[in-house]
C-alpha cells in the first residue's frame, strides 16, 4: 500500500505540487496524469527517493504504514519503470532477469525461464538487448519488474516511444500482467486512452 | 592570402641560401652531449674558431655507437664523399670498429700542433691495444681512479685487497656501473691487472689465454664475493659513473670510481660533490687511456676538420681543457717541447681534489679483445 | 572548388590510406624479416633461459601497473563523476606532464637519499642515508606504482567522458529501483559496461608500458632491468654477442606484448561475467567515493610532489642529504639551457606544431573527402593499431633499417614521418571521438538544404567542433613534443627535440641543468593545455 500525505513539490519558489495527498491499496492500478510540466515524473521519482537538484520538497510517503522518507531508494521496496528504462547492454535478457531477481538462489534461472514462456516471449531468452524491438525492450522491462515483485510499482509513460500497433500490444501486455501482479501500482500517462480505469484517476 | 604565401615561401629560400653561404665551413662534430662543462667547453672552442670562418657544430649524441651506425651505413651505401659528419670524439672498440671497416681518413697526425705529442709515448700510440697508425689524434687522457668521502673514509684503499677489506666491513657504500657500461668494464679490468701475475697476458690477444681462462675465472669469483656487501646487495647497479655523483654527494656510497684524475675538483667547484671529496688510485697501477679526435673518411671538409684538430691541440686550447675551472681533463702534449710560458699555462690552480700527477704508474688499457670476454661472463654470471 | 569535388568522387583517401597502409606494413615486415633471418635458434634458446628473470619482471609489472591504473582510474572517474564541479581541464595538465621529469621525479623521492628518506631523517636525526638494501619486490612495487599512477590520468580523462556517455546515473538509478545497493550498481553494471568502453584506451596504455623506454631507463639503478632498456643497450653495443641478442630481444618483446594483450582481455571478459552475476546486497549503500577521494589526491599530491622537487632541483646548489631544502640557489641550470638550446627550443616547438597540424589536417581531409566514411574510419583504425602494437623502440630501429637499406630520401624526412606516424593514432582516436559527439542532426539537416559538404564542413563542423580540434591538437603537440627516441635510433643524433637533449643530460653528472631542462620541457605543453582550459572549461576527449 502506498499512501501519500500532504506532498508540496517547489522548483525554485514555483510550486509545482500543492498539498496532494492519496493512497493507493495492494492490487489496485492508478493512473497519474496531467499536462506535460506539471511534475508528474518529478512525483514518481520523490516517491522513490531519487530526488532532483533545484527542487524542493515536502511531505510524507508510507508504504504499508510506514514512513519511508529517511530511507535510500533501494530500501523502500518501491519499484519503478522510467520512460527511457534501461536494460543492462553488459547482459543478455535473462541474465537482466535474473540480476532483477531478489536474492541469488539456485532455482533462479528456471524461475525466469518459466516466466519468459509463460508470457510467450521465451524466444528472447538469450537475446543481445541491443538486438531488441522497441515493443519487446518494453515488455522485457516489465518482465524484469514482475520477477522483482514488488509492493510498489511506478511506471513513467510506459507507451510513448512505440508506434500505435506496438503500442496497443505492449498495453494489453502491461495491464494484464499488471493487475495480475497484486501491488499497488501508479502509471503515469499525459494520454487519455492509455488510461486503464476510469474511476482511479489522480489529476495534477 | 597569396602574397602572404609568396613572402613565406621567398623568406624561406632566402634564409636557406643564406644559411649555406654563411656557414660554409660548417663541421659537424660528433662527441657525447651529458656533460655540462664539456659542452661548454666546446662551444668556447667554436666560438674562438670562429675567427677562421669555421663554425664548429657540436651535434651532441648519447653514444658514439650511434656515429659508427651512421658511418657504417653511408660506406654500404656508397655514400663516399658527401658525408655529414666531419669530426669525431671516439676510443676503444667504437675506433677498431671504425679501423677494421676503414672508415676514418688519415693519417691526420701530420697537422702542425702535432709537434708537441710525444710520438714515442706508447700509451698515446695504442688505442684499446690497437694502433692507431695515425688514424686518430690524441685529445685527452684518462687514467683510472677512485673518488671517496674523506670524512667517511680515513685511509682510503689503494690495494685490491684494502678494496675488499673496505667493502666487507662497510656494506652498501661501494658500487660500480653496470656492465656493458664502458666505465663498469674498465674496473673490471683493473681488478685484472691487480689479479693476474703475469700482466704481458693482458697485452695479448684474449684467445692467447687458455680456456678455461684462469684469470677471467679468479675475477668472477673475486665478484661473488663482493657482491652481497655492494650497495643494493650488487643486484642492482647504477647506469654510468655520473650516476654515482649524486649519490657519493649524498653519501648513499662513499667510494665511487671515475675515469677522470679531476672529476672529483670539477664536481666539488660545481657544486655537485661535498668539499671533502678526495681522490685516490691503485698503488700498483692505474689503467689509463686517451680519447681521441678523428675524421670521417667521407667527410666533405676534410682540411677544414684537420684546423679544428689542430686547434684543439693546441697549447691554449689544452690548458683550458686540463683547467679544473674548464673541463679538467689532464692534456696530451709534452710539456717538455714546449717553451716557458707555454709551460706556466698548465701550472695553473693546485687542488686538494685531484690526484697527485705521477704519483700512480700509468697501466696500459687490456687488449681490446678482453673487454667483450669480461663483459659476456659477466652477463651470463651476473645479469 | 572543383578539384576537390573531383576528389571526392575519386578514390583519394583509400590511395592515400593504402600508401600510409603499405610504409607502416613494410616498416613491420621489414623488421620481421630481419629478426627471422637472423635469428640463431639455439642461440635464442640459451639466451631465453638467461633472459627468464627479465622478461617476467618486464611481464608481470606491465601488467599489474595496467589492472592498477585501471581500478585507481574507475575508483576516481567515479568519484569525479558525481563531484558536482569539476574541471576536467585540470586533469589535461597532468597528462601533459613528461614522463622524463616523472621518472626523474619519482627517483628523486624513493631513492635512499631522497625526499622521503630526507623528511624521515628529519625526525630520525640520521645524516647519513640507511644502506640501500632494495629487493626485485619492493623496486618493483614502486615501478609498479609509479607507472599505473603516470597512466592514471589519461585514463581518467577518457574514463570521465565514458561515464557521460553510458549515463551512468541513469544506470545507477535504474539498479536502485531494482532494490540493489550503490556498491552493486557500481560494480555489478557501471563498472563492467565502462571497463567495456575502455578497451581502447586500455590497449593504448598497454602498449605505453611494453614500448616505454624512460620509465625503464631512468628509474634504471633503483629498479630492474627491463627489456627496453636491453634493446636500446644492444642495440648501442659493438659487442657482438649483445647484437645478436637484440633479435631475440625484439621476438620476446613482441611477443610478450601480445601475450598481455591476450591476457588482460581474457581476465577482462571473466572479471565482466563474474560481476554481472554477483550481487553486493549486504554492503549497505557504500559508494566508494571516498576511496576514490584517496586515490585522486594521492595522485595530485605525487605530481605536485614532483614538479616541486623538480623546480627545486633545477635551482638548487649543492642540495645534500639530509637538508631537505637547498641552502642556496642559482639560476645556473637556466641559464645554460637558455643560452645553449633556445633556438632548439623554439624549433621542436615549431617542429611539433608543424606536424600536429599536419596530422590534424591529414585525418580531417582523409574524413571529408571520402565517400564512405566508415570504412575510413576502419582503416584509420587498423593504421592506428599497428602503430601502437609493435613497440615503439623496435618500431623505430626498424625505420632506421629502413633508411639505410632504401636511401630514398634525406634522414630529416624519415624523421619527421617517425614523429607523423605516433601522432596518426592519437588524433584518429580523438577525432573519431569529436565526430562521433557531434549530432548527426546537424549535418543532415543542412544536407536537407543542399548546402555542399565543403560548406558544412566549414560553416557547422568547424565552428562546432573548434574547441575539440584546439584540444587534439594540444595533446598530439604535446605527444610529440616528448617524442626523443626517433632522435637516438632514426636520426643518430643528427636531428633530434628539445626533449633529446634533456635526457642526455640526465646521462651527464649536472641534475640542476637537467632537471632546469625539463622544466623548460613542461612549459609548452602546459601553456597550450591552459589556453584551452580557458576557451574550454568541460573538456571532453
Amino acid at each position: 500500500m502506498l499512501e501519500c500525505k500532504n506532498l508540496n513539490i517547489y522548483k525554485e519558489d514555483i510550486i509545482l505540487i500543492e498539498n496532494k495527498s492519496f493512497i493507493i491499496q495492494k492490487s489496485e492500478i492508478y493512473t497519474l496524469t496531467g499536462m506535460s510540466g506539471a511534475g508528474k515524473s518529478t512525483l514518481l521519482k520523490y516517491i522513490c527517493g531519487i530526488e532532483q537538484k533545484s527542487f524542493t520538497y515536502k511531505g510524507e510517503i508510507l508504504i504499508n504504514q510506514q514512513s519511508v522518507n529517511h530511507l535510500p531508494t533501494n530500501q523502500r521496496g518501491v519499484r519503478m519503470i522510467f520512460q527511457n528504462d534501461l536494460l543492462f547492454p553488459h547482459m543478455n535478457v535473462i541474465e537482466n532477469l535474473l540480476f532483477a531477481m531478489p536474492l541469488k538462489e539456485k532455482n533462479n534461472k528456471e524461475e525466469a525461464l518459466t516466466l519468459l514462456s509463460q508470457l510467450q516471449l521465451d524466444h528472447l531468452s538469450y537475446k543481445n538487448i541491443n538486438t531488441l524491438s522497441g515493443g519487446e525492450y518494453s515488455r522485457i522491462c516489465l518482465v524484469r519488474m514482475i520477477i522483482n515483485k514488488p509492493n510498489v510499482l511506478l511506471v513513467d509513460e510506459p507507451f510513448n516511444n512505440l508506434d500505435k500497433k506496438t503500442k496497443n500490444i505492449t498495453k494489453d501486455f502491461f495491464y494484464k500482467n499488471i493487475s495480475e501482479m497484486n501491488c499497488a501500482t501508479l502509471i503515469v500517462s499525459h494520454n487519455l486512452e492509455d488510461i486503464y480505469s476510469n474511476d482511479k484517476i489522480i489529476k495534477l | 592570402m597569396n602574397i602572404l604565401i609568396k613572402l613565406f615561401i621567398n623568406v624561406f629560400f632566402i634564409y636557406f641560401i643564406v644559411h649555406q653561404n654563411l656557414y660554409s665551413k660548417k663541421i659537424n662534430f660528433h662527441a657525447w652531449g651529458g656533460s655540462v662543462v664539456i659542452n661548454n667547453f666546446i662551444s668556447q672552442a667554436s666560438q674562438n674558431l670562429k675567427k677562421n670562418n669555421i663554425d664548429l657544430h657540436h651535434t651532441k649524441i648519447t653514444d658514439i655507437a650511434e656515429t659508427v651506425k651512421i658511418l657504417l651505413s653511408d660506406k654500404k651505401n656508397n655514400n663516399l664523399k658527401n658525408g655529414k659528419i666531419d669530426l669525431i670524439w671516439v676510443n676503444g672498440e667504437n675506433f677498431q670498429r671504425l679501423k677494421k671497416n676503414q672508415l676514418l681518413f688519415g693519417p691526420v697526425d701530420q697537422i702542425k700542433n702535432y709537434t708537441y705529442i710525444n710520438r714515442r709515448d706508447a700509451s698515446l700510440h695504442s688505442d684499446f691495444g690497437e694502433p692507431v697508425e695515425g688514424l686518430e689524434v690524441p685529445w685527452g687522457r684518462a687514467q683510472f681512479v677512485l673518488i671517496y668521502d674523506s670524512q667517511m673514509i680515513d685511509k682510503p684503499p689503494q690495494t685490491i685487497s684494502q678494496l675488499k677489506h673496505f667493502i666487507i666491513n662497510n656494506p652498501g657504500r661501494f658500487t660500480y656501473p653496470q656492465i656493458p657500461n664502458f666505465h663498469g668494464t674498465t674496473f673490471l679490468k683493473q681488478l685484472l691487472y691487480e689479479m693476474v701475475e703475469d700482466k704481458a697476458i693482458l697485452q695479448q690477444h684474449f684467445s692467447s689465454c687458455l680456456s678455461p681462462c684462469k684469470p677471467i675465472a679468479k675475477l668472477m669469483l673475486f665478484l661473488q664475493e663482493i657482491h652481497p656487501f655492494l650497495w643494493n646487495k650488487g643486484k642492482r647497479f647504477p647506469k654510468s659513473i655520473s650516476e654515482t655523483i649524486p649519490m657519493l654527494s649524498n653519501r648513499e656510497i662513499w667510494l665511487t670510481i671515475n675515469f677522470n684524475p679531476n672529476a672529483a675538483a670539477t664536481n666539488v667547484k660545481n657544486g655537485n660533490l661535498r668539499d671533502v671529496t678526495r681522490t685516490t688510485s691503485f698503488m700498483n697501477g692505474a689503467i689509463g687511456n686517451t680519447h681521441y679526435l678523428a675524421i670521417p673518411f667521407n667527410s666533405s671538409k676534410k682540411s677544414a676538420s684537420l684546423q679544428v684538430i689542430n686547434y684543439l691541440i693546441s697549447p691554449q686550447s689544452q690548458a683550458d681543457k686540463a683547467n679544473i675551472e674548464i673541463w679538467g681533463d689532464p692534456t696530451v702534449l709534452d710539456l717538455n717541447k714546449m717553451s716557458a710560458e707555454q709551460q706556466n699555462m698548465f701550472l695553473g690552480k693546485q687542488s686538494i681534489h685531484v690526484l697527485p700527477s705521477n704519483k700512480f704508474p700509468y697501466l696500459l688499457e687490456p687488449h681490446h679483445s678482453w673487454t667483450e670476454a669480461i663483459e659476456n661472463e659477466w652477463l651470463k654470471t651476473f645479469n | 572548388m572543383n578539384g576537390l569535388r573531383h576528389l571526392i568522387k575519386s578514390n583519394f583517401s583509400y590511395w592515400i590510406l593504402l600508401v600510409l597502409f603499405g610504409v607502416i606494413a613494410l616498416v613491420i615486415g621489414n623488421i620481421c624479416y630481419q629478426v627471422i633471418s637472423k635469428l640463431d635458434t639455439n642461440f635464442f634458446l640459451i639466451h631465453f633461459n638467461d633472459l627468464l628473470t627479465s622478461i617476467s619482471i618486464t611481464f608481470f609489472n606491465n601488467i599489474i601497473a595496467t589492472i592498477l591504473a585501471v581500478i585507481i582510474a574507475f575508483l576516481i572517474t567515479n568519484y569525479l563523476y558525481n563531484k558536482k564541479s569539476f574541471k576536467s581541464s585540470f586533469l589535461i595538465i597532468l597528462i601533459s606532464f613528461p614522463h622524463i621529469s616523472y621518472c626523474i621525479g619519482i627517483i628523486y623521492l624513493f631513492a635512499t637519499s631522497g625526499f622521503f628518506a630526507r623528511l624521515f631523517a628529519l625526525f630520525y636525526g640520521n645524516d647519513i642515508p640507511f644502506i640501500s638494501e632494495r629487493g626485485d619486490a619492493s623496486s618493483s612495487l614502486i615501478y609498479i606504482i609509479s607507472l599505473a599512477l603516470r597512466e592514471v590520468p589519461f585514463l581518467v580523462l577518457i574514463g570521465l567522458s565514458v561515464l557521460k556517455k553510458i549515463n551512468a546515473l541513469q544506470i545507477q538509478k535504474q539498479v536502485l529501483v531494482l532494490g540493489h545497493s550503490n556498491l552493486s550498481a557500481l560494480l555489478c553494471c557501471i563498472f563492467p559496461i565502462w571497463l567495456k568502453s575502455m578497451t581502447l584506451p586500455i590497449l593504448i596504455i598497454v602498449t605505453f608500458c611494453f614500448s616505454n623506454y624512460e620509465f625503464s631507463s631512468i628509474l634504471g639503478p633503483q629498479f630492474p632491468h627491463m627489456i627496453n632498456v636491453k634493446i636500446i643497450d644492444s642495440w648501442y653495443s659493438t659487442n657482438f654477442n649483445l647484437a645478436r641478442q637484440m633479435n631475440s630481444l625484439i621476438i620476446i618483446t613482441i611477443l610478450s606484448s601480445i601475450l598481455a594483450l591476450i591476457t588482460l582481455y581474457t581476465l577482462m571478459q571473466i572479471l565482466i561475467g563474474y560481476l554481472k552475476n554477483q550481487k553486493f546486497l549486504g554492503f549497505g549503500n557504500y559508494n566508494l567515493f571516498s576511496l576514490g577521494k584517496i586515490f585522486y589526491f594521492i595522485v595530485i599530491a605525487l605530481f605536485m610532489i614532483i614538479l616541486f622537487v623538480t623546480s627545486l632541483l633545477s635551482i638548487s646548489e649543492s642540495w645534500f642529504f639530509p637538508t631537505i631544502m637547498p641552502s642556496s640557489f642559482s639560476l645556473r641550470g637556466f641559464d645554460y639551457m637558455v643560452s645553449n638550446y633556445l633556438w632548439l627550443f623554439f624549433s621542436s616547438i615549431f617542429i611539433s606544431s608543424i606536424i600536429s597540424i599536419l596530422c590534424l589536417l591529414f585525418v580531417v581531409i582523409l574524413i571529408e573527402t571520402s565517400k564512405d566514411t566508415k570504412n575510413i574510419y576502419k582503416f584509420l583504425f587498423v593504421i592506428s593499431l599497428m602503430i601502437l602494437v609493435i613497440p615503439q623502440n623496435i618500431m623505430l630501429i626498424s625505420i632506421a633499417n629502413l633508411m639505410e637499406q632504401l636511401t630514398l630520401f634525406s634522414v630529416s624526412l624519415w624523421f619527421y614521418f617517425s614523429l607523423f606516424i605516433y601522432i596518426v593514432p592519437y588524433t584518429y582516436f580523438m577525432l573519431k571521438q569529436s565526430y562521433d559527439d557531434l549530432n548527426p542532426q546537424y549535418i543532415h539537416s543542412s544536407d536537407i538544404l543542399g548546402i555542399t559538404r565543403f560548406k558544412s564542413f566549414f560553416l557547422i563542423k568547424l565552428p562546432m567542433m573548434f574547441n575539440d580540434f584546439l584540444l587534439i591538437f594540444g595533446v598530439s603537440f604535446s605527444v610529440c613534443f616528448y617524442q626523443f627516441l626517433q632522435g637516438i635510433i632514426v636520426t643518430k643524433g643528427e636531428r633530434g627535440l628539445f626533449n633529446n637533449e634533456v635526457f642526455i643530460l640526465f646521462s651527464g653528472e649536472s641534475i640542476q641543468t637537467a632537471s632546469a631542462g625539463s622544466m623548460m620541457n613542461f612549459l609548452p605543453a602546459a601553456l597550450i593545455f591552459m589556453i584551452i582550459s580557458l576557451r574550454y572549461r568541460y573538456v571532453r576527449v
